[in-house]
């Protein structure tokens, strides 16, 4: 509360970092009647060795009063593009309502993340030793839940019109191609308070974040979204927050001791891969679910990481030791996915694919020792199941009813030729 | 490559209230370079960006917090080695 009498002028406001320095160092103190080890049992099992935590400095020096201010301004342009798209119909301007499927991953794989990052961050906002990054958490965590709280929301318009936007946070537990980013974010959860730091705010936030959401988001933009471009560069926004908070910690654990740098090579490598797998989702989505599309997954992967981490981040990193994550050059090397084959099957099975898939071409791939009985079963096995997929999409309001008909008769067709 | 060319760059919104902004930027730093994406306008340079209160405000018209940095930007590659009432640095260090 102000003592001045109301005549005075007002007092010119402190300097930036000194304002920082009072709001965040100056709250904070030793304790006295309990030992730091016990107010923060989690920073010793990891064999991190932190000699000094004042070494941790917020480089966007973010005070409590600067943060509301900011974010409040942020929520206001985002809410005023959601009213605006909704008022003015815009689900009606998409692209094409199939672009709607990147939007059902994205709340699906995407927005859970998110909340799962709020948590956690809550628990390093207590758990972290020094202020400044105790600060940085939280204000990290409320962004966070920010993050998933826009995303609904924007998301929701389009619940209105059109279908499958329901039980995302169910889909997201369920469905197997969701299990890549739930394992990646229940992985770091359960990893000590710096692992956490070195996969999520480092390899996560500060390597990938950028060519998860900026191409993508943009790719919103030139489909008619605004609203999902708009909550993406507001949260991309906050990102950039969170990446130095990425940048600031992998530095501060490396300049406190020799002894951390292997511990902090091995988490890189691991967590750009577990990242890098993450990743798949929206390759998927930029490469094949943009209707109009802006970027191709591989340019974007240049651009974004080749050129910027590879070519500007880690020669900087070189410094304290640590290499580019391991493998890294078989990162932009194509690979075919091959779903059936990391099961245990018959190999009859894929030939069977391969014929239906690559018709008059399939020469090139046949051998002799391939069991005929089985390959004739697994055929009408695969013809089968081209009557019964389609059909099941008939139950349903699916659009292209005609041609749908058009591959049942085919297969029907197949089927029986199969069988005389 | 040293630090003083390995490019650092900045993405920002790309909207009329950023305009001044992305105009001081081009200005205090005359190796920036520009890409326009849908949505987003890319910033980049060798070494460094600097961004001044001063040069924003003076295109804005009025008073710019160095603070109100964080509506515009998008993402960025480089390290905030500077960030006070005056000037936001971007640079890689080593």
């Amino acid at each position: 509360m102000s003592t001045e009498s109301p005549s005075a002028a007002p007092r010119k406001k402190l300097p930036l970092k000194e304002r920082y320095a009072l709001l965040t160092r100056d709250l904070d103190w030793e304790p006295s009647y309990v030992d730091r080890e016990q107010l923060y049992p989690f920073t010793r099992y990891e064999g991190i060795k932190i000699h000094d935590w004042d070494g941790w400095q917020d480089p966007f020096r973010l005070t409590v009063d600067a943060y509301c201010k900011y974010q409040a301004e942020k929520d206001k342009r985002l809410y005023a593009v959601l009213d605006g798209f909704a008022q003015g119909q815009g689900h009606l301007t998409l692209s094409d309502a199939s672009y709607l499927n990147s939007i059902k991953l994205f709340i699906q794989g995407v927005t859970p993340l998110e909340y799962a990052a709020h948590r956690h961050f809550a628990f390093l906002a207590r758990h972290l030793e020094g202020p400044a990054p105790r600060f940085a958490a939280l204000c990290q965590s409320i962004d966070e839940l920010r993050h998933t709280q826009t995303q609904i929301h924007t998301i929701s318009n389009y619940n209105k019109y059109y279908s499958g936007f329901h039980s995302w946070s169910k889909m997201h537990d369920r469905v197997w191609y969701l299990a890549i980013p739930k394992s990646f974010f229940d992985d770091a959860m359960s990893a000590g308070p710096f692992e956490f730091l070195i996969s999520i705010s480092f390899s996560f936030e500060y390597l990938l974040t950028n060519l998860l959401f900026v191409p993508f988001m943009s790719g919103a933009s030139f489909n008619g979204d605004t609203p999902t471009m708009s909550f993406g560069f507001s949260a991309q926004s906050d990102e950039s927050r969170h990446m130095t908070l990425g940048l600031e910690a992998i530095k501060f654990l490396l300049e406190q001791d020799e002894d951390n740098v292997p511990i902090i090579q091995d988490w890189v490598d691991k967590w750009f891969w577990r990242a890098y797998r993450v990743s798949a989702l929206v390759a998927a989505m930029m490469d094949y679910m943009l209707p109009k599309p802006v970027m191709s997954w591989k340019e974007a992967f240049e651009l974004y990481f080749e050129d910027q981490m590879l070519g500007g981040l880690f020669p900087d990193l070189d410094f304290y030791g640590i290499r580019p994550p391991r493998h890294v050059d078989d990162a932009d090397q194509p690979v075919l996915i091959d779903i059936e084959g990391v099961m245990f099957f018959d190999i009859e099975w894929e030939h069977a694919f391969l014929e239906l898939r690559f018709g008059d071409n399939y020469h090139h791939f046949h051998t002799e020792d391939l069991d005929r009985n089985r390959l004739a079963f697994y055929r009408l096995a695969m013809y089968l199941s081209l009557v019964a997929g389609p059909l099941r999409l008939l139950d349903g309001d699916f659009p292209h009813r005609a041609a749908i008909l058009d591959i049942v008769a085919h297969n029907i067709d197949r089927t029986l030729a199969e069988l005389r | 490559m040293n630090a003083a060319l390995r490019p650092v760059s900045i993405d920002l919104q790309e909207s009329e209230e950023n305009r001044a902004l992305i105009e001081a930027i081009e200005a205090d730093n005359p190796e920036v370079t520009t890409r326009h994406l849908p949505g987003l306008i890319k910033l980049q340079a060798p070494g460094q960006i600097v961004i001044n209160r001063e040069s924003v405000e003076e295109r804005l018209g009025h008073e710019w917090e160095t603070g109100e940095f964080q509506l515009a930007i998008v993402s960025y590659t480089g390290n905030v080695s500077e960030w006070d009432d005056d000037q936001i640095i971007v640079k890689w260090e080593h």
